[in-house]
């Protein structure tokens, strides 16, 4: 009896070892039957959007569907782990655009040509605004597309027309001159009210902020072969001595604001100003939580020594190279981004369009909530994208470094440039961009 | 015979059979990434291919010229050293303070205990707001009593400090639940023989409490110290490493170089330099807690 319980007990184990170790194998096999489609995709309300559409393609279509939901780091994560393994188990990424030069240089996307031609049509289409479109293809306009913008995002400027009324600028401000004047006098002045509201933290943050001023100020990071760094040049010093004198009239604090921090301090009314992402525009337009309701304009980005342009951020769907549906794949995302079901995430949902018609539809336009849509087509249409290159998260990181020592006044502006430019130019050899 | 000697030989080796599965998954979860990830520092990994290109000390070359590896080292130091030591001074206080008979002693401790149950990003989100130098509770306070709030977090100056002083806040309940039960576990006799002898409080605490209270120290410090080395959520939300790269500890460090910039060959090799620097330490602590149990 002894020795049976025994021989039992290693059995089991030895089972229950075997079981767990070709479990996972085994699901992978009926997914590939199906025809199954994986999205990943971010746990925002764009996320909230894609899924919701993914799941009425599923009913027409009459198939199963997984939504893989991640955080925006842990989504690239997610997206980078899957893809450089090839393991093939997301058929459809949503991802930030800054990440597709990456995935795209290292061939981890589906060439979406042949996908276009099956249809009839020779790529996207016109309708898409051009920077929209250009920023899916790679190299950057001229190459293939990998992608399809799904929802159009750039900056905009936000600045109190009530308040810019009252300090005599009734119109939207055009040229940072002419804003700052109005901002400092608002800052001086006005009793609890900062004239601008800057996003500072080290990283993605402070560099999202600080591009738009620096293009302003005809500022480029690379030349256009990105062969040279131009971060150490005048006119970068120019914009960097701006960017300080917007901290200066900004609530203390600002060298660790994010996007959140602007968006509360101008639905408090405590500043005037701020640079951010239209994500924002439902809430301060939402009586419940905004004390500025009707008193908000928008704007492009003011003009500084050239015209201003804001820094685009797309989110952008793709098929990885390992998907195994990648015609189902691309049906969905060409459906999905169709004009009809982006107007219609865009009354549902309220997340913003990359088309053209839907930007000017006639029925949006009219509607209080999308009263920004023709300014956000401007700065969509006028934007500039982050540089197209494969480490920009590296670059990133180490320019907002030493973004960061110069908002926290550790080191003088100068040095800052300097020392990022001597960095970035590692960097840049290091990835083979530079000799 | 025959039949005895085969049962002989089974029971003999049913431990091993028994442990061959725990056997397989400590070689599957612990032996085989850690030879891998010797074999990754050594390399640099082209995620794009998944070329391995031999480095041999490559990485460590690098780390040593790297001034943010060393500033991320430095701020690691600063802040385990100082969370730990304010940590142990207010939670041993707290603990000889509520093993005394004091009414709602019992009340104390579980209100001591409640910042320990948050989860660390909770905290976090909780501390920026109260950290806000506008309308902030903390910079609130101060105003009431004619002080010029801090910018805490958000200076380069202070951030540190700002973040130390979460730690101290959401950690100290740890320390003083160890002290605690290191205290209660303390016989009474000694401390009658010291009062019968006209001991002084201090004499007390110095020549009976401390050193039976020892091995408990030793515990609290040593799960501190490892805990705190490893430190990130608490960073990664409320500074990004930042102002001016003054938060910016190994963890994060190191995370950005494996997960955003995909570098796993140095990513590795930094995190294998933390995992000496956290055995070296802890040996130093068991070596001393193994001494102390034999005498």
């Amino acid at each position: 009896m002894n020795k049976l319980v025994k021989y039992l007990l290693v059995a089991l184990m030895l089972l229950g070892l075997t079981v767990s170790v070709f479990a996972g194998g085994g699901q992978e096999e009926k997914v590939e039957e199906k025809g199954k489609l994986v999205l990943a995709t971010l746990n925002s309300v764009e996320g909230q959007t894609t899924k919701k559409a993914l799941l009425a393609f599923a009913e027409l279509k009459g198939i199963e569907v997984e939504i893989v939901e991640a955080p925006y780091s842990n989504l690239f994560e997610k997206q980078v782990l899957d893809m450089s393994q090839g393991t093939g188990l997301y058929d459809i990424v949503l991802l930030d655009d800054p990440w597709f030069t990456q995935y795209a240089e290292n061939g981890w996307l589906t060439d979406l040509g042949p996908f276009f031609e099956k249809k009839g049509e020779s790529g996207l289409s016109d309708d898409f605004i051009p920077t929209s479109a250009a920023i899916s293809h790679y190299p950057y306009k001229t190459g293939k597309v990998y992608a399809i913008p799904f929802f159009g995002n750039a900056q905009m400027f936000f600045y109190r027309a009530d308040l810019f009324a009252k300090y005599g600028l009734n119109r939207a401000p055009k040229t940072w001159d002419e804003t700052y004047a109005v901002m400092k006098k608002i800052y001086d002045s006005e009793e609890g009210v900062y004239g601008y509201v800057l996003r500072g933290q080290q990283g993605n943050p402070v560099v999202a902020q600080f591009m738009p001023v620096f293009w302003s100020f005809g500022g480029r990071m690379f030349s256009d072969d990105k062969s040279k760094v131009q971060i150490d040049t005048p006119e970068a010093l120019n914009a960097l001595n701006f960017f300080l004198k917007l901290k200066d009239i900004s609530p203390p604090g600002a060298e660790s604001f994010n996007a959140q921090q602007l968006a509360t301090h101008m639905l408090q009314g405590t500043a005037a100003t701020t640079i951010n992402w239209p994500a924002f525009v439902p809430a301060f337009e939402d009586p419940k939580q905004s004390k500025i309701v009707g008193k908000i304009g928008y704007a492009p980005i003011p003009s500084g020594t050239v015209t201003g342009s804001s820094e685009i951020g797309h989110w952008i769907a793709a098929v990885p190279a390992g998907s195994k549906n990648k015609e189902l794949a691309f049906d969905f995302i060409h459906w999905a981004t169709s004009a009809e079901k982006q107007k219609e995430h865009a009354k549902a949902m309220g997340t913003p369009p990359t088309r053209l018609s839907v930007f000017t539809d006639p029925e949006l336009v009219k509607m209080d909530e999308f009263k920004h849509y023709p300014i956000l087509k401007d700065c969509i249409a006028n934007s500039t994208p982050r540089p197209r290159i494969a480490n920009w998260n590296e670059v990133e990181n180490t320019f907002g470094i030493y973004l960061s020592m110069a908002v926290a006044g550790k080191i003088s502006p100068k040095e800052a440039l300097s020392k990022a430019q001597a960095e970035v130019e590692k960097l840049m050899k290091k990835a083979g961009y530079m000799k | 015979m025959k039949e005895q000697l085969k049962i002989g030989w089974f029971e003999k080796n049913t431990k091993w059979l028994l442990l061959l599965p725990t056997i397989f998954i400590l070689l599957a979860l612990t032996i085989y990434p850690l030879i891998y990830s010797v074999i990754a520092m050594l390399h640099t990994v082209n995620i794009r291919t998944g070329e391995r290109t031999f480095v041999g000390p490559g990485n460590f070359i690098r780390m040593a010229k790297d001034p943010f590896f060393w500033n991320a080292l430095k701020n690691t130091a600063i802040y385990t050293c100082s969370a730990v030591s304010v940590e142990f001074v207010i939670g041993l206080s707290l603990a000889m303070f509520l093993t005394t008979k004091i009414t709602g002693r019992n009340v104390f401790r579980s209100l001591i205990l409640a910042p320990m149950m948050l989860p660390p990003i909770v905290v976090a989100l909780i501390f920026k707001i109260i950290y806000i130098p506008d309308f902030g509770i903390i910079n609130w306070f101060l105003a009431l009593f004619g002080i010029k709030g801090i910018i805490w977090e958000a200076s380069a100056d202070t951030a540190l400090i700002s973040l130390i002083l979460v730690d101290v806040w959401e950690w100290t309940p740890f320390m003083f639940l160890i002290l605690l039960a290191g205290l209660q576990a303390i016989p009474l006799d000694p401390y009658e023989a010291a009062e019968v002898d006209g001991a002084t409080g201090f004499q007390i605490f110095r020549d009976i409490t401390f050193p039976m209270l020892r091995p408990a120290v030793l515990i609290a410090l040593l799960l501190r110290i490892m805990d705190t080395l490893r430190i990130f959520d608490q960073i990664f939300i409320m500074t990004g490493g930042g102002p001016a790269n003054a938060t910016e500890t190994m963890s994060i460090y190191i995370y950005r170089h494996g997960f955003r910039f995909t570098n796993i060959g140095y990513a590795t090799a930094m995190s294998f330099i933390m995992l000496i620097i956290t055995i070296v330490i802890s040996n130093l602590f068991i070596k001393r807690l193994k001494i102390e149990e034999v005498f």
